[in-house]
């Protein structure tokens, strides 16, 4: 039983760094916005319920009146690239690649603690923690970007936010987004930056 | 089999194996000051619960890059000579009020100002970093043998009211999602009316001459954010672009 869980202590140990090896950076190219005419937008309208109206932290879109839709997909690129690299508590580091593009992030200390400590268990709720928090993180970064570029931003249901985000291909979410924040004003009131 | 986990455990701890970027001076204890290396003098004001912890880059050579990206890509986990200055605000040179002033030797270069840590006894090691000045900020030079005088950084924390006047319109004032406590940060440069501790009044001092420092790739994966605009050096225009207003003019 000592030997089976040595064994996967090791493995665990090891899966990160072995991860690091492959990728080591994770910016990636500016996409080039896909043709408007192919890209689909949900019915933005609907009636926001108590709750509805508590989440808009988490489900929101932008617009500003007079941008293109080739310039938004560019902005709200240019933010969403400010959370590519998620880091969980670090510390001040005592070397940056100034000039280069982000180093991949180096998780394998937390997960290497949580096993310890709590074994499988423990890791698989850092992991489910851990995507939580670069969500969050890339929610606030992405309202802080796009606000500082006089993006309005306006909240919606978690519904209509599914539709926008659905799919697993970055560059057709963002043009989404893109056409919503270049397209006509939404109905509604704009919330906070 | 407990000696056997604890040895296993053991060699799985990450190893901290890295020369010192910075020395902090601590308590008044003037440096001598050394041809070679550069100093850095800051006064901060910064909420009473979170030290300032500014965090200095220094740019480096192409030689120095592309070796870097290249030890980088043949082994993640090689560690680079340092080239980040912590200023460690839980560890004052000396404080006056509510501000405090740093002084801190490291080599010399052209430094940014790139990001703020949470320092101080609540946190292990360095701290944690707070914010990431991604989104726009200085940079300046520090020559060696001299005292490079950074002028006032003014810390809040974004989600409470600050009372200082420079940031109160900056924060938020309120919880924002559940991500991390983060900080407003602002720089004055160094004017005259600005204390010097007396016991430095006569090393040899210069006013860092700032420049606007253009977004940068956010390094840290933390929250970012931005400089507030300097008078006459950093603003911004309405796509959120810097805009330095020393060439500018």
């Amino acid at each position: 039983m000592i030997k089976c869980r040595l064994l996967l202590v090791v493995a665990f140990a090891c899966a990160p760094q072995i991860s690091a090896g492959q990728t080591q950076e994770t910016q990636t190219a500016a996409a080039v916005p896909p043709d408007p005419t192919t890209v689909t937008i949900p019915d933005l309208s609907f009636k926001p319920s108590k709750r509805d109206a508590g989440r808009y932290d988490e489900y929101f879109y932008f617009h500003k009146s007079g941008v293109s839709y080739e310039k938004a997909f560019t902005d709200l690129q240019e933010c969403a690239a400010y959370s590519q690299v998620f880091q969980f508590m670090l510390s001040p580091p005592h070397f940056v690649p100034l000039g280069s593009e982000p180093y991949k992030a180096d998780q394998s200390q937390h997960y290497d603690n949580a096993f310890l400590q709590f074994g499988l268990i423990g890791v698989g709720i850092l992991g489910f923690a851990m995507d939580i928090l670069a969500s969050y993180d890339e929610r606030v970064n992405t309202r802080r970007c796009m606000g500082y570029k006089h993006y309005q931003r306006y909240g919606t249901s978690r519904a209509i936010w599914r539709q926008i985000d659905k799919g697993n291909v970055a560059s057709q979410k963002i043009a989404r987004l893109a056409l919503i924040a270049s397209g006509p004003v939404p109905a509604g009131e704009p919330v906070e930056p | 089999m407990k000696f056997r986990l604890f040895l296993t455990a053991f060699f799985l701890m990450p190893v901290a194996v890295f020369a010192q970027a910075e020395e902090n001076f601590e308590k008044g204890a003037v440096p001598q000051i050394s041809p070679d290396k550069a100093y850095f003098l800051i006064r901060t004001r910064e909420p009473e619960d979170l030290p300032a912890g500014p965090l200095l880059v220094r740019a480096l050579s192409p030689d120095e890059l592309i070796g870097a990206m290249e030890r980088h890509k043949k082994d993640p986990r090689y560690k680079e000579p340092p080239n980040t200055v912590l200023m460690d605000g839980s560890i004052p040179f000396a404080k006056t009020g509510d501000e405090k002033t740093l002084l801190v030797a490291a080599k010399p270069g052209i430094y940014i100002l790139a990001a703020e840590a949470h320092v101080g006894s609540n946190f292990k090691d360095r701290g944690i970093m707070a914010v990431c000045l991604c989104l726009g900020t200085v940079r300046f030079e520090a020559k060696p043998g001299v005292i490079t005088d950074m002028g006032t950084l003014l810390v809040a924390r974004d989600d409470k009211p600050s009372p200082i006047p420079e940031l109160a319109s900056a924060v938020r004032g309120k919880f924002v999602d559940i991500s991390a406590v983060t900080v407003v940060v602002a720089l004055k440069p160094e004017t005259d009316s600005m204390p010097v501790p007396e016991s430095l009044a006569n090393l040899p001092r210069v006013t860092a001459d700032y420049r606007a420092q253009r977004a940068f790739p956010n390094y840290f994966g933390v929250p970012i954010n931005r400089l507030i605009a300097i008078p006459g050096v950093l603003d911004y225009d309405d796509d959120g672009h810097v805009v330095d207003l020393k060439t500018t003019k």
